[in-house]
């Protein structure tokens, strides 16, 4: 995760019309964007997936490959972004 | 005034003139008290028990007793603050790395996982190359001992605190 991709995945949640565009760039891996608010940025490429929630200071990413379930990757990223909310982080 | 300096309390790691009669070791055996103290007023504690007994708590010595004890809560104080320190300089990289592995690679339903700020730099991630500065090595926590066996928390903790009384 280059410190590049962590600036556009950052500002891609106040103005997703970029990486809808252009995809979302995680790890070197380029996603198809397939949710973006201001809380949570959901991408797939093939069978892998990337969850990305914003948190009140940071944002937390998690990848799924092929054996995992996106509902399960999102659920897990999402609970732990709820809880650092919580604790204002 | 008489001082009775030849009581040493033995710990494990540090000794401290208790300014008491006898010698009590670290499991607060009475063992053996020196010639001076036998020659003294005062008798010395009953065998087998290192607190005198109430004969001997004169005002000499519980104003002993108070600089012993006022002086080991300063330690105590003094250990406190410089671990508060030590951790939390170390647990803002600490924690992030903890929830990557535990809680989003650790629940088996994401593969790789990362937490970057809001600036782009990256905090943790799954490889563990975080690039946020540690000020001390990341798994030096692992090394030390539990809190409680750590040098202070001899005096610190509630339950071992009165070994040393």
């Amino acid at each position: 995760m280059s410190k590049e991709e962590g600036t556009k995945l950052v500002a891609a949640f106040k103005d997703p019309s970029g990486i809808r565009a252009n995809g979302l760039h995680v790890g070197g891996t380029r996603y198809i964007t397939l949710k973006a608010d201001d809380r949570s940025v959901y991408g797939k490429q093939g069978s892998n997936g990337v969850v990305t929630v914003k948190t009140k200071q940071a944002v937390l990413i998690g990848v799924y490959d092929q054996n995992q379930q996106p509902g399960n990757a999102a659920n897990v990223v999402e609970k732990l972004a709820d809880y650092l909310i919580g604790v204002n982080y | 005034m008489r001082r009775y300096s030849s009581t040493i309390l033995c710990t494990s790691q540090v000794k401290i003139p208790l300014l008491l009669g006898g010698v009590c070791s670290r499991n607060g055996i009475y063992q053996k008290p020196n010639s001076e103290s036998k020659k003294s007023p005062y008798p010395s504690g009953p065998p087998g028990h290192c607190v005198p007994n109430e004969t001997m708590l004169t005002s000499e010595t519980t104003n002993y007793r108070k600089a012993q004890l006022s002086l080991i809560l300063l330690l105590c104080a003094f250990f406190e603050r410089q671990q508060k320190l030590q951790t939390t300089n170390s647990s803002h990289s600490m924690s992030w790395q903890t929830y990557v592995d535990s809680n989003l690679v650790g629940s088996g339903a994401v593969r790789k996982a990362a937490i970057i700020g809001l600036d782009g730099n990256t905090w943790a991630t799954t490889s563990g190359k975080c690039l946020a500065k540690l000020p001390f090595p990341s798994h030096q926590s692992k090394i030390l001992p539990p809190q409680i066996l750590r040098f202070p928390y001899h005096f610190c903790h509630p339950l071992l605190f009165p070994l040393f009384l």
